[in-house]
């Protein structure tokens, strides 16, 4: 057992905000939120590793620019190894990629497993490591407040069909900095349930139905403080004369630079490259070199 | 272990959280602490000083990064040593740990470290019923109360009882009488010393409300930013009155007594605890002068 049993926070890197002072930190919020869309768009999108490559080496490049050091936020993926892993069993049990143009490497009962099971699982791993390193990028280079004006600014021209600009980007504002504080809470609970005897399972693997009947004491009161504080947040708005966006003028006001429209350049052509890639096949022309490689 | 070595030795702890973080930060740096069978040890220090970090290390809750911990004969460095047992017998109490109650019934909340602990329904029952009486809160009465609808001092005492129950030999309280009003403060620090006198036991508190550490302790240690910077009784501790206010923390009354009247030319003995001391002081000045 480590000393970081309960030390939730730790493996929680989504959400944090590192203050190094970055020029990424400097960019306009808009770009970063929207340089995570396109983000989002393309790693969906694109079917390739090579693709998928080329947006990883955009958030890794970001990381260095940012100043943030790499094993810290890359570590971020640990607590979601486990679903990922479900995931792509899931992918190659239940999607066989079994066509006569791939080699097949084992073979148990129905299961069988070839080399396309083993791309298609990477690249389902690696969309999603993608995307929540991106992410974690935003929010370490973000603060905030300027998360909260940047989408309330993007949101603005669907505020003509409808949409409440100001109301959505503050909720995902407290959404976002709900997460540490929940993490430090369930600490907290857990801690105290531990010193009462509680089995977390430090130092052994206990199985899903045992771990779940452990979550069960923690959800109540973790429910019902996020409550009180979901209460108190609305007070102490409401007692500073908060009625929503309407005739609410701002502090911030956003100014794009040179510098802002070069970064989002930037992004976009490495973004349509790795959803070209998949057009492009590039994937097939780097199978085939491998294969030769093999044969040769 | 010996019969007179102490129940808790810490020797120059140190404790980073997010160690290896860009966010890390130092809680402890280097604490050196002892508790004795039956002692009453309080921590007392600023906010942010560490008091709660150090806490957790006296349960096993947290392991030292560096240093050594031997809790009741074993050392908490040593991974294969029985946690759960150390933490039953050294009951820990959070910060308002009415916010962690979790059960609907009152009961069933202090029946939770029993059954974690594998006890027969019986043996669990009379835990519970002693637990909670031991509190003041009549077992028959209160065990199908519903836990939402208990007072707030009701509730930290219930939940005092949840550890209780555990029969631990030492207890550990972080900020116990913390947001009670007075009637509940009270209460509450009267059923810790009748628990206390019960046995051979022990208590170690953090606390902001320095009547409360006067009241009850034999010790205390300081901490400011991570360290001990003054161990002694309370007597030497409340005697430099100056010390604490420079380190932002308070004064019992009897001292801020005893400061007034320094003010005002009349000289009592700077290390008076209880305001009873002040007026036995107060009224032997009063025969002199006359």
């Amino acid at each position: 057992m480590s000393a970081s049993e309960f030390d939730l926070l730790r493996s929680v890197t989504l959400g944090q905000y590192l203050p190094t002072g970055s020029v990424l930190h400097r960019l306009d919020p808009r770009v970063k939120l929207l340089a995570g869309l396109l983000l989002l768009v393309a790693v969906t999108a694109t079917s390739s590793l090579a693709g998928l490559a080329l947006a990883l080496a955009l958030v890794v490049g970001g990381f260095v620019v940012a100043r943030v050091p790499l094993r810290y936020a890359l570590s971020g993926i640990k607590p979601m190894v486990p679903f990922l892993a479900l995931l792509a069993l899931l992918q190659i049990v239940a999607i066989p990629q079994n066509d006569l143009n791939t080699t097949l490497l084992w073979r148990w009962a129905f299961v069988t497993l070839t080399v396309r099971d083993l791309v298609a699982a990477a690249l389902l791993f690696l969309k999603f490591a993608v995307l929540m390193w991106g992410f974690s990028l935003l929010s370490f280079t973000t603060t905030t407040t300027e998360l909260t004006h940047g989408t309330e600014h993007l949101l603005r021209p669907l505020q003509r069909i409808g949409l409440p600009a100001h109301e959505f980007a503050l909720m995902v504002n407290i959404a976002f900095r709900f997460v540490p504080l929940l993490a430090t809470e369930a600490e907290r609970l857990m801690k105290a349930q531990a010193s009462r005897g509680a089995d977390f399972g430090g130092g052994r693997r206990l199985n899903f139905v045992q771990r779940m009947r452990k979550q069960l004491p923690l959800l109540v009161p973790l429910i019902l403080s996020s409550l009180r504080r979901a209460e108190d947040l609305i007070l102490a708005m409401e007692a500073r004369c908060y009625t929503g966006g309407r005739g609410r003028t701002h502090l911030i006001h956003l100014h794009a630079e040179r510098r802002d429209y070069l970064a989002l350049a930037g992004i976009l052509v490495v973004l349509a490259l790795t959803v070209a890639a998949g057009f492009l096949s590039a994937d097939a022309v780097i199978w085939r070199a491998i294969a030769s490689i093999r044969t040769s | 272990m010996n019969a007179d070595s102490p129940w808790i030795e810490l020797r120059d702890i140190h404790y980073t959280y997010l160690r290896g973080t860009p966010l890390e930060a130092a809680a402890l740096r280097g604490v050196s602490l002892e508790v004795r069978a039956g002692e009453t040890v309080a921590v007392i220090g600023p906010t942010g000083s560490g008091k709660s970090t150090l806490l957790q290390h006296l349960n096993g809750l947290l392991r030292p990064q560096q240093g050594q911990a031997l809790v009741l004969g074993e050392d908490l460095g040593n991974s294969a040593v029985d946690v759960r047992e150390i933490r039953r017998r050294v009951g820990l109490v959070f910060q308002q740990p009415e916010d962690q109650l979790f059960e609907r019934y009152a009961g069933d909340d202090v029946a939770f470290g029993p059954r974690n602990y594998g006890l027969p329904l019986d043996a669990v029952r009379e835990r519970v019923r002693e637990a909670m009486e031991s509190v003041g809160l009549p077992f028959e009465a209160y065990k199908d109360r519903l836990t939402m609808t208990l007072s707030g001092g009701e509730r930290r005492r219930l939940a005092l009882a949840g550890v209780l129950a555990l029969e631990p030999q030492m207890l550990v309280l972080d900020e116990p009488t913390a947001g009670l009003d007075p009637m509940g403060r009270r209460s509450l620090l009267q059923y810790l010393r009748v628990w206390q006198d019960e046995a051979e036991r022990a208590i170690v508190l953090t606390t902001h409300n320095m009547d409360d550490v006067a009241l009850l302790a034999d010790r205390i240690y300081v901490l400011v930013d991570g360290r001990v910077v003054r161990v002694g009784p309370p007597r030497q501790i409340f005697g430099d009155p100056g010390f604490l206010l420079e380190h932002g923390l308070g004064l019992p009354s009897a001292t801020q007594v005893v400061q007034a009247l320094a003010g005002r030319g009349c000289s009592v003995p700077v290390d008076l605890l209880t305001l009873e001391e002040v007026a036995d002081a107060v009224e032997r000045l009063a025969y002199e002068r006359v």
